[in-house]
């Protein structure tokens, strides 16, 4: 199955090996009535300073791959098969002791929710300095002056007192930013934020947003940010998978995914999203609900909700193939839609 | 006119029958009401088979002034002193413990609902004084006040069966009353209520038919620690000669006299009545713990 | 952090105040006084009595009797110069500058019906006992909860963590007085380790408390400290084991529930150690509640372990507490229960500072 699969080629004829590739990833949690597949077959790789945008409804997967990369899903609940490559090297398997290194030193994570994945009783201070401290980068002494140093990378007013604040003394803002301060920390090579902006204001989703992709790029870590918001994809991510029911349903560059979305799927997220645009139309919505691990339908996993199914999208199930140069897509008809079939 | 399919709904459990599915799908509930329906079943049979009468002294064929130990035909041994039967005593005993327990519990429980209702529902001075009062109480160690009561009401030498109960149920109503109210409050606020009371249903239907089935849940857990706290406080209390009179046979009052022999190592005389107590305390706990689980889904792990 | 301090002592004791007027209702309520004691004696004439009764001051207003006994008003004054002690000063001031001696706020709680001792110097000798045997397993279960409770959650569904969970059950389900029995029949009747009951073995030793028993004490601590420990073996070993079941528990269920918090994912994600994940994110934030209750236990090292002390004849506060109820010796029930009422508000005064200590969300 991975071997059908075309690996997406960059233009650039000498390139360096991607900080991480992710290949033909599955996961399955053992629950009460049996194992359940919640992600199959999930490949993507992250170049140095790129940014790759993993989208989907609820409930598609996105964020247990992210927590399957960095290893933190609870190995007693779930099954992980595939393989990670990180730097070269395979994570799927390794030790605790080597995934702590890698933790926060290599990877780092930035979660949703910052009240409450911050510790409500320990400094912003010492929760970055903890960071630097735990991966040798720094003695306590040192490592709390960093921090300070972290924060005012992030634009943080008044570090110095900053530091020594509890989270509930900060706004929603500057606590997602101490976040990423926290992550920047390490020094990893890919930072994983997952639904990073959800949780924020509407008037500062950008700032932050925009602040983790200037402090990414400039120090070259990829990123991959998990996101069901559409909207904030465009100005941030330069790849984007789409991601439906547990599967990889089209990848490509962010670009030109969302101006020409070769899947019914993506082309019906795309269309939903409100835009000042398409005033005066009604909005778009996909028929249906996702379905769950428990259930999903046979074929392809999109097909009962789906404006262009046919008969062949019941029986078998497509594959991710390549679409256009740098594109893929998985739907049986999908050049047929980009051919303009209704 | 054939052929019409009914389509049929799937029908719904009521959230007590779910409530009894999921207590009934446990270990500890079953074990636990298996326990206690054996102590019952122990103790009625028991108190008709050997009945206890004070004036009837036995005539044991060997004197012994501690006792004998159990044996054939006498399975929970000889008391010390008059050699009285053991298992007569601690299946009559037994009989007036379960009715202290049980009635501790059904008058607390009457009392509290009533009181707790009403304080919630009409609320103002009443709510006010009765939620002092139980401010008041908490201050105080509930022990010394219930030995205090028991004293008063039951003199030095211990008295009747109902004074005591008299004595827990005034003590036991305060802390349920508290419990209904802060449920009745909760209710109150409810949407499905404020229907009732747009659609013009009367206070005293809007209190009976929709608020106390609802409030009701909290009660049916706290029954059973009621049932287990007031027999082994009258067990303490008869123990320190406040509670029954010893003429009649109680758990509490068995544990009185054996205790002044425990030195003499009769043990059977203090250990069935206080295996008995310990397996009703025990299985009061399963019960009452089950059933918190099962009530509330949300609060299951 | 003063502000909320001097606020929450200023509520602590308004409620105290009325707890002592709600006890003092109570206890005048019930029935039997001393001039009771000797009612059925034909040669107690009714003259006698009524003497009695006016020499205790039962013959005033209720008011006037709770008044005198908090030490706001006079003994020796009636209506509303007694409000005034005799420097000039309000009497409810302390006896340096009132000039009054009687009443509580003086330090003065009146004098036992049972045998005309002072209330304050029978209060004062129980209170030895009963903080060396709470005091002892308070520490004991305390400590015990706490590793107890943090290795079955950090361990959980492990053999221990379940072997542990059916103790706790079991203990928490057993009465303590029948657990005492237990004990007492297992360890000082069948197997003869170690005293049945009471404080010091009385063949050797005075009584516990007097000048006589001190004496002996410093002619040879060893000898009197081993007779101690070996009395305090059984009564410890039923606090501690009634009271680890409960807390254990406890611990174990917020340190579990700390366990699934989300900064704990954090904190893993960052890297970190285990030993830092446990000590520094999952103890921190799951010992707090624990911690906070520890003023709770505070009551107990002074209103005493009634039900132990009573079934080991210690000779501390609890058994006074019975003692003082066996003979409507209201003076002394009233000392007790008022001190006791104050140990639950300094305890729970203690519990609120120490949770705004330990945890920076609380604002002040």
């Amino acid at each position: 199955m991975i071997g059908a699969k075309v690996a997406p080629v960059k233009g650039a004829p000498i390139k360096e090996a991607p900080v991480v590739e992710v290949k033909g990833l599955n996961i399955s949690f053992r629950t009460a009535s049996g194992v359940i597949q919640v992600v199959q077959d999930v490949s993507f790789s992250i170049d140095k300073g790129e940014c790759l945008a993993v989208v989907g409804e609820s409930g598609c997967g996105k964020s247990v791959s992210a927590l399957a990369t960095i290893g933190l899903l609870v190995k007693e609940q779930s099954i992980v098969t595939g393989s990670v490559l990180f730097r070269g090297e395979e994570l799927l398997g390794k030790p605790e002791s080597y995934m702590r290194k890698i933790r926060g030193g290599g990877i780092s994570m930035i979660f949703q929710e910052p009240l409450s994945a911050l510790n409500p009783v320990t400094t912003i201070g010492e929760q970055i300095a903890e960071v630097l401290v735990a991966h040798g980068r720094a003695g306590w002494r040192e490592a709390n002056k960093k921090a300070i140093e972290f924060l005012e990378l992030v634009e943080i007013a008044q570090a110095p007192q900053r530091v020594k604040q509890y989270p509930h003394q900060l706004s929603g803002g500057m606590r997602q930013r101490a976040m990423i301060a926290m992550a920047l920390a390490g020094e990893p090579e890919l930072i994983i934020a997952d639904e990073p902006t959800t949780a924020l204001d509407v008037t500062i989703q950008a700032q932050v947003l925009e602040l983790l992709r200037r402090t990414t790029k400039e120090r070259g870590t990829a990123l991959l940010l998990i996101t069901h918001d559409l909207g904030i994809v465009a100005e941030t991510a330069d790849r984007i998978a789409v991601m439906y029911a547990g599967q990889i349903v089209e990848e490509g560059p962010a670009k030109e995914v969302l101006r020409a979305p070769a899947g019914p799927y993506a082309r019906d997220l795309i269309a939903s999203i409100p835009s000042y645009a398409r005033r005066g139309k009604g909005l778009t919505t996909i028929q249906g609900t996702v379905p769950s691990p428990a259930n999903f339908p046979t074929g392809c996993r999109f097909h009962p909700r789906c404006r262009f199914a046919v008969e062949a999208c019941a029986a078998s199930m497509p594959e991710l193939t390549t679409h256009g140069t740098d594109r893929s897509v998985r739907c049986f008809r999908a050049d047929e839609i980009a051919g303009g079939a209704k | 006119m054939s052929g019409a399919t009914q389509t049929q709904l799937p029908v719904s459990e009521s959230p007590w029958r779910q409530a009894r599915g999921r207590f009934l799908n446990t270990r500890m509930g079953p074990a636990g009401l298996a326990i206690l329906g054996c102590i019952f079943l122990f103790v009625a049979v028991g108190s008709i088979l050997l009945p206890f009468d004070f004036y009837v002294v036995p005539q044991p064929d060997v004197i012994s002034f501690t006792g004998r130990p159990p044996a054939w035909g006498r399975p929970f041994g000889e008391t010390g002193m008059l050699q009285l039967d053991v298992m007569t005593l601690v299946a009559n005993g037994g009989r007036t413990s379960l009715l202290i327990g049980f009635a501790t519990a059904i008058g607390s429980i009457t009392i509290g609902t009533i009181v707790g209702v009403i304080a919630g529902f009409i609320g103002g001075k009443l709510d006010s004084v009765l939620m002092r009062l139980a401010d008041v109480f908490l201050m105080i160690p509930s022990l010394f006040v219930i030995l205090f009561l028991a004293r008063i009401f039951q003199g030095e030498g211990g008295g009747g069966v109902w004074s005591l109960v008299i004595v827990f149920v005034g003590f036991g109503w305060m802390g349920l009353a508290r419990l209904v109210r802060g449920q009745v409050l909760a209710i109150r606020e409810m949407e499905y209520v404020e229907a009732a009371r747009a659609l013009g249903v009367p206070s005293l239907r809007i209190a009976l038919r929709h608020i106390l089935p609802n409030a009701i849940g909290p009660l049916v857990v706290a029954a059973p620690f009621i049932v287990g706290g007031a027999i082994v406080s009258e067990a303490f209390i008869s123990y320190l000669g406040f509670g029954i009179n010893p003429a009649t046979p109680t758990w509490g009052n068995i544990l009185s006299e054996s205790s002044k022999f425990l030195q003499q190592g009769n043990w059977w005389w203090i250990g069935f009545p206080g295996l008995f107590i310990v397996f009703t305390a025990l299985s009061v706990n399963m019960i009452g713990d089950t059933l918190r689980s099962a009530l509330d889904p949300r609060g299951r792990k | 952090m003063l502000k909320f301090a001097l606020r929450r002592i200023g509520a602590s004791l308004l409620i105290l105040l009325a707890t002592t007027v709600f006890i003092y209702a109570l206890l005048l309520a019930a029935p039997g006084g001393p001039e009771q004691k000797y009612a059925n004696n034909p040669r107690f004439t009714p003259q006698q009595q009524q003497a009695y009764v006016k020499a205790l001051g039962l013959d005033k207003p209720v008011l006037v009797q709770y008044c005198r006994w908090l030490g706001a008003c006079r003994r020796d004054a009636d209506g509303i110069e007694a409000l005034i002690g005799p420097a000039g000063l309000p009497s409810i001031l302390p006896s340096f500058l009132s000039g009054v001696t009687s009443g509580i706020v003086h330090g003065d709680f009146g004098y036992s019906y049972e045998n005309g001792n002072s209330v304050s110097e029978r209060i004062s000798g129980a209170l030895l006992p009963t903080l060396i045997l709470a005091g002892l397993s308070a520490a004991l279960w305390l400590s015990l909860a706490v590793i107890l409770g943090v290795i079955t959650a950090l361990r959980n569904g492990g053999l221990f963590d379940n072997a542990f969970s059916v103790f706790t059950y079991v203990a928490a389900a057993f009465p303590t007085f029948i657990l005492g029995f237990a004990l007492i029949s297992i360890f000082s009747v069948g197997l003869g380790l170690t005293p049945v009951s009471g404080m010091t073995d009385g063949r050797l030793s005075p009584a516990f408390g007097s000048d006589a028993y001190w004496s002996y004490f410093s002619a040879d601590p060893g000898v009197a400290i081993n007779d101690l420990a070996r009395h305090l073996i059984l009564p410890v070993a039923t606090l501690v084991t009634i009271s680890v079941a409960g807390d254990a528990r406890y611990v174990r269920q917020s340190v579990m529930e700390s366990m699934a918090m989300e900064h704990v994912r954090t904190a893993r994600s960052k890297g970190l150690s285990s030993l830092r994940i446990n000590r520094r994110h999952i103890l921190r934030t799951g010992l707090i509640p624990f911690a906070t209750n520890i003023g709770l236990a505070f009551p107990f090292l002074v209103s005493g372990a009634l039900i132990t002390e009573t079934i080991f004849s210690w000779p501390g506060v609890g058994r006074l507490t019975l003692i003082a109820i066996g003979n409507l010796d209201y003076p002394l029930l009233m000392g007790i229960l008022s001190i006791s009422a104050a140990a639950v508000a300094i305890g729970n005064l203690i519990s609120d500072l120490l949770y705004a200590v330990l945890d920076p969300r609380v604002r002040l």
